[in-house]
């Protein structure tokens, strides 16, 4: 009797065993946790620069050698509708940085002070994934949209600290849209009985592998702005929960 | 069988079980023994020349479970090996009766830094005459235990601590190598190479123009082997030279100076001012933050 009362008592902290729909073996899906890694640079560059001439090295190219930032991104999301395919709704942060050397004010050559442009990345927004042939139709594909709001916090560094010029700190917030196309890969059919471990155990129905391709457009304001407008990818690991 | 199996885990829970800190029961804490503090693992305390004169206040600590003590412990400081007793030289501090080892299973004791036997007494020099430059001592402690003290089944036989190893660490470690001074923003950075017992560094600094030097507060040392002098003036010329200091807090003598004149840089934000760039504008925060207000009240609406 006790064993039983045990036993009962165990099965019903697992997440997995009779969901809400009634489907034996599967938990409840509701949230999507996504965990991302890639390059990122900004356009920065593709800016007018009326102190340059057409042949002068832009800022990005000249302080950090014209190449990527680094960006990790999490996120999560709630999942709204899941009839034909699923509909999400919910937020991702990411944060990048890139450092270069200073230069000497006088003579324009590298100074032995570093300097850093650092971005936080705020998005919030909505997703639609065709989920349901690999669902159904256990072909592991899932192809997917997203449409979101960028706000980026910005700051730069020179030797440790906020630097100014011109009297003018180097921070300040962008504002944007972005678009995102991207392929997710199921991996739950490597081994569908690990995956059915995963999920009674832990809760995950579903792992995934993606690339993304974000389409990221900032307003821009009347005058010469700090451009944080991009086009990258971003590489990374999903889970349905 | 079932009760082999639960002696075992018993067994196991007990060895694991760490009364002096209870939420880490794996710490690898002394069962009886003599530490800087009760819950010190390290069976060490090195001291420099600046403690002579001074006293420190250590720990005896008592975790046995299966022993009980049968009389007062004794304690002793010795500059040789412990034994189970004190020797002729060494120096005896008050004993704890057994009641007490068993209610409060710690307690302090003082030792006064020239007391220790090890140093020889009526000398001017450091620490009552130490010639040697390193000096160890050990504060040992040892009681008659049993696991059960009264009714002649089991004697009792004595129990000695885990000893304190005192060192005394009078060896001031290499003067630092200035390898090169780079100037910054305000700021000089200086690089150097240091003996391997280095655990701090001091810089000091003074305008070329001064006698004078600054000493800068100190920096510990971490990997890297390099620091940064800020608060300086731009277009000013300043000597810097460094002082190392070991884990016994013993002082190095000065580094040869080096010098360097801190210079204006430009970082990012200037170099892009620099080419015409203004700050990001067109959106106060407000708007831009309308899509996470709209988001919310979209899952507002939906929870009614």
């Amino acid at each position: 009797m006790m064993v039983a009362a045990l036993t009962l008592a165990l099965l019903s902290q697992m997440p997995g065993q009779v969901n809400a729909a009634g489907n034996t073996g599967e938990s409840p899906r509701t949230f999507v946790l996504e965990l991302k890694l890639g390059p990122y640079t900004p356009l920065i560059d593709n800016a007018v620069f009326p102190g340059l001439g057409p042949n002068d090295q832009r800022p990005y190219a000249r302080v950090f050698g014209g190449t990527p930032m680094l960006m990790g991104e999490i996120g999560l999301e709630y999942m709204i509708w899941k009839k034909f395919g699923t509909i999400s709704a919910g937020v991702s942060v990411a944060y990048a940085e890139k450092f270069g050397q200073a230069v000497d004010a006088e003579t324009g050559e590298k100074a032995a002070q570093s300097t850093g442009l650092r971005i936080l990345t705020v998005r919030p927004g909505v997703s639609y994934r065709f989920d349901l042939v690999a669902l159904k139709y256990k072909i592991p594909l899932v192809p997917y949209v997203k449409g979101q709001f960028v706000t980026m916090p910005w700051w730069v560094v020179n030797g440790g600290k906020l630097e100014y010029a011109d009297g003018l700190p180097g921070q300040g917030t962008a504002f944007g849209m972005a678009g995102t196309v991207g392929l997710s890969v199921m991996l739950d059919m490597l081994d569908e009985r690990l995956a059915r471990d995963f999920d009674s155990s832990v809760g995950v129905n579903h792992t995934y592998i993606f690339g993304e391709f974000n389409f990221q457009e900032m307003f821009r304001s009347s005058t010469v702005p700090l451009l944080l407008s991009s086009r990258h990818w971003l590489f990374g690991l999903a889970f349905d929960l | 069988m079932r009760s082999l199996v639960l002696v075992l885990v018993a067994s196991t829970a007990v060895a694991q079980f760490n009364p002096a800190n209870p939420t880490n029961p794996t710490a690898n804490l002394v069962s009886f023994g003599i530490r800087e503090t009760p819950t010190a693992t390290s069976d060490q305390l090195v001291i420099g020349a600046s403690a002579c004169g001074t006293s420190r206040v250590v720990y005896w600590v008592w975790n046995q479970f299966l022993s009980q003590p049968c009389n007062e412990m004794r304690l002793w400081a010795t500059s040789g090996s412990c034994g189970d007793k004190p020797g002729e030289n060494d120096l005896e501090f008050p004993t704890v009766n057994q009641l007490l080892i068993t209610t409060t299973r710690q307690g302090t004791l003082t030792v006064v830094i020239d007391d220790l036997p090890g140093f020889a007494a009526g000398s001017t020099t450091p620490c009552g005459g130490a010639t040697t430059l390193t000096v160890e001592h050990r504060i040992c402690a040892a009681v008659p235990a049993s696991p059960q003290c009264f009714g002649g089944f089991q004697a009792p036989q004595t129990l000695t601590a885990s000893p304190l190893r005192i060192t005394y660490d009078a060896q001031p470690p290499n003067a630092p190598i200035v390898t090169e001074v780079l100037p910054q923003d305000k700021a000089l950075k200086v690089v150097f190479s240091v003996s391997s017992d280095t655990t701090q560094i001091v810089p000091f600094v003074r305008p070329q123009s001064s006698t004078d030097y600054t000493r800068r507060p100190n920096i510990s040392l971490g990997a890297g082997r390099e620091i940064v002098i800020d608060g300086l003036l731009n277009g000013t010329t300043y000597d810097v030279l460094l002082r190392a200091i070991d884990g016994a807090d013993n002082e190095s003598a000065d580094s040869e100076p080096g010098a360097g004149t801190p210079r204006r840089t430009v970082g990012f934000w200037g170099t892009y001012r620099d080419a015409g760039g203004t700050e990001t504008g067109g959106c106060s925060t407000g708007l831009g933050l309308a899509p996470l207000f709209a988001l919310g009240w979209f899952f507002r609406r939906r929870s009614r």
